[in-house]
């Protein structure tokens, strides 16, 4: 593809500004992006968001700190060694975030000398573990966006009725909404780095409104459906959460607005986002 | 400094220019894509061998002499590995430093009667 002068310079603005947002991304996603944004206010929203959105790509030296942090707070609730198991969110066979922040918390919870009787990589292992005699469940994971996954672990977990047993969620990050949404429901719910809504968290009035106008205007590009993905359940991110997020080369969480994300255009012909997202079904 | 030599034109280009260079037209010189030049210049302004004024890049008072004095060096190399004259020397039997040589009678007269052969026809 060949650059013009100003989408060429807005590259290299982006590539030496925010490296961390383009750490996955190809010259061509980039080209793309700049041209998918077409007037002013799509523009001017681009910019915003590329800023907004480097501050919160989480390298590993990150990870690691709030990792560190989830396993103080863990220690800190002194559960029964012996009667309590630390578990993956994550429900079926496919892998995902949670088995990964699972792992990664066993050294950071032995530094703080928290141990527990077992860790299981899977939520449904749940009725297994009580069978043993497992009475506390800590589950963990590496997002929440909105907090519906959450609340349907939950309701999973209050259909076994187990009136001996207690549950804790704990997150690496997440959206502040998803944690209102948690403690309204009366979810235990716990997160390391907590994110206001990239938009409506921010902004209010005319400068929101702008805003949401411009985000339609780009959604409106995009391809309604993906697979058995559909783009009208993933607008502003998956329910709304408005999250601008990612790991350093992780899957980038469905919660991120979809410009960033989704590989189709409303034509069906391919495009090549700056973020590559792996789900089952898109 | 050890540069890449694919940037040793453009940093050329960039030394030699009094007022600096737009980004752009080492894109259209040399096709570099806006990611590749970007790493680049942020290793160069690392060092303080560039800087951006305005949308120009300028080589520094420090960049340029960093620049000369590597330009200089592999102007040298190459001069030192231009010559191919001893590389087509070649020795299909080296005898070693200080190792005994017994030369060969017959190998000798022979060369020498051909030698005489030659001359005679010749006459």
């Amino acid at each position: 593809m060949r650059w013009s002068v100003s989408e060429y310079s807005k590259a290299l603005q982006y590539y030496s500004e925010y490296p961390e947002v383009l750490v996955e991304a190809t010259d061509d996603a980039v080209l793309e992006l700049i041209r998918f944004c077409e007037t002013e206010n799509e523009k001017k929203l681009l910019d915003s968001m590329m800023s907004d959105f480097s501050k919160n790509i989480l390298n590993e030296d990150e990870a690691n700190k709030y990792i560190m942090q989830m396993a103080r707070e863990i220690g800190q609730k002194n559960y029964p060694r012996d009667t309590t198991a630390i578990v993956a969110m994550g429900f079926d066979t496919e892998v995902d975030g949670s088995q990964e922040v699972l792992n990664q918390l066993k050294v950071p919870l032995a530094i703080n000398k928290v141990f527990f009787k077992t860790t299981e990589t899977r939520f449904a292992f749940i009725e297994r573990l009580h069978k043993k005699g497992i009475r506390h469940f800590i589950v963990v994971d590496d997002f929440i966006g909105s907090g519906k996954t959450v609340r349907s672990r939950y309701n999973k977990f209050l259909s076994w009725g187990y009136n001996d047993s207690s549950i804790d969620f704990f997150f690496l990050a997440g959206m502040n909404k998803a944690m209102s949404f948690c403690k309204n429901y009366g979810i235990p719910a716990h997160c390391a780095l907590k994110m206001r809504k990239a938009l409506s968290g921010n902004y209010e009035r005319e400068d929101l409104l702008w805003r949401i106008r411009a985000m339609r205007s780009l959604e409106s590009k995009l391809a309604p459906q993906v697979g058995d993905t559909l783009l009208k359940d993933n607008n502003f991110g998956y329910n709304h959460a408005e999250a601008l997020y990612c790991r350093k080369y992780g899957n980038i969480p469905n919660s991120v607005f979809p410009i960033f994300w989704w590989k189709q255009y409303k034509d069906g012909s391919p495009r090549s986002p700056l973020f590559v997202r792996v789900q089952h079904g898109y | 400094m050890d540069i890449n030599p694919i940037y040793e034109n453009l940093i050329s280009d960039l030394v030699s220019s009094e007022n600096g260079l737009p980004p752009y037209s080492l894109y259209q010189k040399y096709q570099i894509q806006p990611s590749k030049l970007a790493s680049f210049l942020t290793e160069l302004m690392d060092k303080g061998l560039v800087r951006l004024d305005g949308d120009v890049i300028v080589a520094t008072q420090e960049g340029k002499d960093a620049f000369k004095e590597s330009v200089h060096k592999s102007e040298i190399k190459e001069k030192e590995s231009s010559s191919t004259y001893y590389k087509s020397i070649q020795i299909a039997k080296r005898i070693k430093v200080n190792e005994p040589y017994m030369p060969s009678v017959v190998a000798i007269y022979n060369i020498l009667q051909g030698r005489e052969k030659e001359t005679s026809s010749k006459e």
